[in-house]
């Protein structure tokens, strides 16, 4: 699986191994070392492996002790014991759970307070019971449990099963206006344990990020490139159609250093030998996305496109200082595909579900490649292939205004400029970091 | 060759055009005689925050759960009707009575591991009562050795030495006459599977014994093919494949090579 972002990896041994142990299969009977480590951050290391079955008692009887470690650690039971217990009612029809007293730091982050209790969405209700920290019994109108068994204002209700949790928050809840789908659920756990703050989209509404960008008026970057279009329009002009691309004269400048310092210096710009060469419009990622292409069987009086992509979660990392009551613009826009149902998302649809995120410019500070894979807007898209996730950066990049074709000359040391030869250039509209 | 105390066939649960297993047992049987792994999805509760070492339920490929069931060792359970059905069924006279076997089971596994919890703080208390005792033994032993400077205060110690061991002796007396929880103490349980509560026999409604019943992506040939010659296949979009196939089990083995299945016709 790659990795969301850099910098948003946890802490690892060695910066520049980068071996994801959560890729293969995993030898169970390292999990003792990991239950008596104590640490979360302590992982085991990779079991040796052999090529292929030799027929050895060796063999055998190593791989019969990795089975017994597996099927011993899956036969845990879930137990809540005395004060840590977190009760919780099933909300039958709304397919989520009502908490009566939340004395969990997960609820820092998760449910919402309706009428004196804690109501938790499918997904919340779910990781909480799979992980073993909520206990959510069936309601007593519904299954009532055993009454008498215990004293009285004991409670008689009956426990939810696992099975029956999946079943019930992710089966039954498929009539819901907004229904917890298995791939969702696989991206939101495997966030949840990396430690994310994972909420669905839409159901918190973020007033932070707008999604359009700033009126091209008051941006002095976006005047000066307007100018510079405009320009050399003219200057295509001046040159004429079946005229030579560059007309004779004298050509010295190769360049500037940096795109803004080009820009303000916008009439030596057309001297410049390479923008003259450049007679394909590009794309501007900083113009309003009002122009998205629509694919030709698009009818806009008809439903929505069932293909649509959109955003199902938004991520906020570990550290951030979130709050529940007025959530922050989110650090990760994530959509989540099925590997199964649907194939690689289309131009149209990959430019549709960029429109929906927030506009969010890489910072000026940045190294050009990081700008270039950051992105004017950026989307991570998680594909889910029977419980495996893979996730894929996409991001709205802009070549044409980020001047590639220079090379990044007073970024740093004039051979120590990062990526300029070891083919970070593979860099393709759209990054992505792809399934590794 | 194990003794496997399985009941064939297996209930698979289909959800949400998904198969899962919650049973160890049972993934334990699969994975020895069918070479079906599938893919553990869920957090694992004793280390609930990490994505390497996974728990249950385990996730089956529709085309694993199509072999399987082609081979009679399975049958599929639709567990939303399962479960709703079951929850009507429950209601009765007959239910109630299961409702009650039930929750006696669940009661029983929860004083176990009360039990299990004091035993193991009892021994922790023990033990530290112990390393005491014998630090105390050690301190009195160098103060003896200290003979010299100060009589007096030596002596005070030495007295506190012995109120230190009479408390002990009269605490571990009490630990080991006072019965070692009361009966009715008793942790709560949240069970893996839903059984015995919601299961499901094969001739019921709910139930499917045909393979046909299970869509399966074009590639099913191919996978029909590698997992008939032993091998064990793994989803392999990640890697850009249909199947990623070992020649064992996957905890033991490297994989082999990567497979994609090519339509003909």
């Amino acid at each position: 699986m790659a990795d969301i972002d850099e910098d948003a990896v946890p802490p690892s041994g060695q910066p520049g191994v980068e071996v994801d142990l959560s890729e293969e299969a995993q030898d169970f009977r390292f999990l003792a070392n990991l239950l008596n480590a104590g640490s979360q951050h302590k992982l085991p290391k990779r079991g040796e492996k052999d090529f292929e079955p030799d027929a050895t008692q060796m063999q055998t009887s190593v791989l019969e002790a990795s089975r017994a470690a597996m099927e011993d650690a899956l036969s845990y039971t879930r137990v809540h014991r005395g004060k840590n217990r977190t009760k919780a009612i099933l909300d039958y029809g709304g397919c989520g759970a009502f908490v009566e007293k939340p004395h969990d730091r997960h609820f820092m982050t998760m449910g919402r307070w309706t009428g004196g209790q804690i109501w938790l969405a499918p997904e919340e209700a779910l990781y909480l019971l799979e992980r073993g920290s909520l206990d959510v019994q069936w309601p007593p109108d519904l299954l009532p449990g055993d009454e008498g068994a215990h004293g009285a204002g004991e409670e008689d209700t009956v426990p939810m099963s696992l099975q029956a949790a999946y079943s019930v928050f992710i089966g039954m809840g498929q009539s819901l206006e907004r229904p917890l789908t298995m791939e969702m659920y696989s991206v939101y756990a495997h966030l949840k344990r990396l430690g994310y703050i994972v909420i669905r989209a839409g159901i918190a509404q973020v007033e932070g990020p707008t999604t359009s960008p700033p009126a091209r008026t008051t941006s002095l970057f976006s005047f000066l490139a307007e100018r510079r279009s405009r320009s050399a329009a003219a200057s295509l002009e001046k040159r004429g159609i079946a005229g030579p691309l560059v007309s004779p004269g004298l050509y010295r400048s190769y360049g500037a250093s940096s795109p803004i310092h080009r820009l303000t210096i916008s009439n030596k710009m057309l001297d410049d030998i390479f923008h003259l060469l450049r007679i394909i419009p590009s794309h501007n990622p900083t113009t309003k996305p009002t122009d998205t292409p629509t694919p030709p069987y698009f009818d806009p009086d008809q439903t929505p496109d069932p293909d649509a992509l959109s955003i199902t979660f938004h991520v906020y990392k570990p550290s951030s200082n979130y709050s529940k009551r007025s959530p922050p613009p989110p650090d990760y826009q994530i959509a989540v595909m099925s590997a199964r149902e649907t194939t690689v998302p289309s131009l149209a649809q990959l430019s549709s579900l960029l429109a929906s995120t927030p506009y969010a410019p890489p910072p000026e500070s940045m190294p050009l490649y990081q700008r270039l894979k950051k992105g004017h807007r950026n989307v991570i898209l998680a594909i889910v292939d029977c419980g495996i996730v893979s996730y894929l950066t996409a991001s709205d990049a802009g070549f044409a205004i980020e001047g590639i074709q220079w090379s990044p000359r007073k970024r740093g040391p004039p051979f120590k400029r990062s990526g300029g030869r070891k083919g970070r250039h593979r860099a393709a509209k759209p990054t992505g970091n792809g399934p590794r | 060759d194990s003794p496997d105390p399985v009941s064939l066939p297996i209930p698979i649960s289909h959800l949400a055009h998904r198969y899962f297993l919650y049973s160890p047992p049972n993934i334990a049987y699969l994975r020895r005689h069918h070479n079906v792994c599938g893919v553990l999805i869920g957090s694992l509760p004793q280390v609930p925050s990490q994505n390497v070492f996974m728990g249950l339920p385990l996730e089956l490929m529709p085309e694993e759960a199509r072999v399987l069931v082609e081979r009679g060792v399975a049958y599929i359970v639709d567990d939303v009707a399962a479960h709703r059905e079951g929850l009507e069924k429950l209601k009765t006279a007959d239910g109630a009575e299961r409702r009650r076997e039930y929750m006696r089971l669940l009661r029983d596994v929860g004083r176990k591991d009360a039990e299990e919890v004091m035993r193991k703080k009892e021994e922790v208390r023990r033990g530290a009562l112990e390393r005491a005792a014998k630090k105390r033994a050690e301190q009195q032993k160098k103060n003896g050795e200290d003979v010299g400077a100060e009589q007096r205060v030596e002596g005070g110690d030495a007295q506190d030495v012995d109120d230190g061991t009479e408390l002990f002796s009269q605490r571990s007396g009490s630990v080991a006459s006072r019965p070692s929880i009361p009966t009715e103490s008793y942790n709560f349980i949240t069970p893996t599977s839903s059984s015995p509560l919601f299961d499901v026999p094969p001739s019921s409604e709910c139930a499917s014994t045909s393979p046909a019943a299970i869509p399966v992506p074009d590639s099913y040939p191919l996978f029909a093919h590698l997992h008939a010659n032993g091998y064990f296949l793994f989803p392999g979009m990640r890697f850009g494949c249909n199947y990623v196939a070992y020649p064992g089990d996957p905890l033991r083995f490297h994989s082999h090579f990567l497979s994609r299945g090519v339509k003909w016709n």
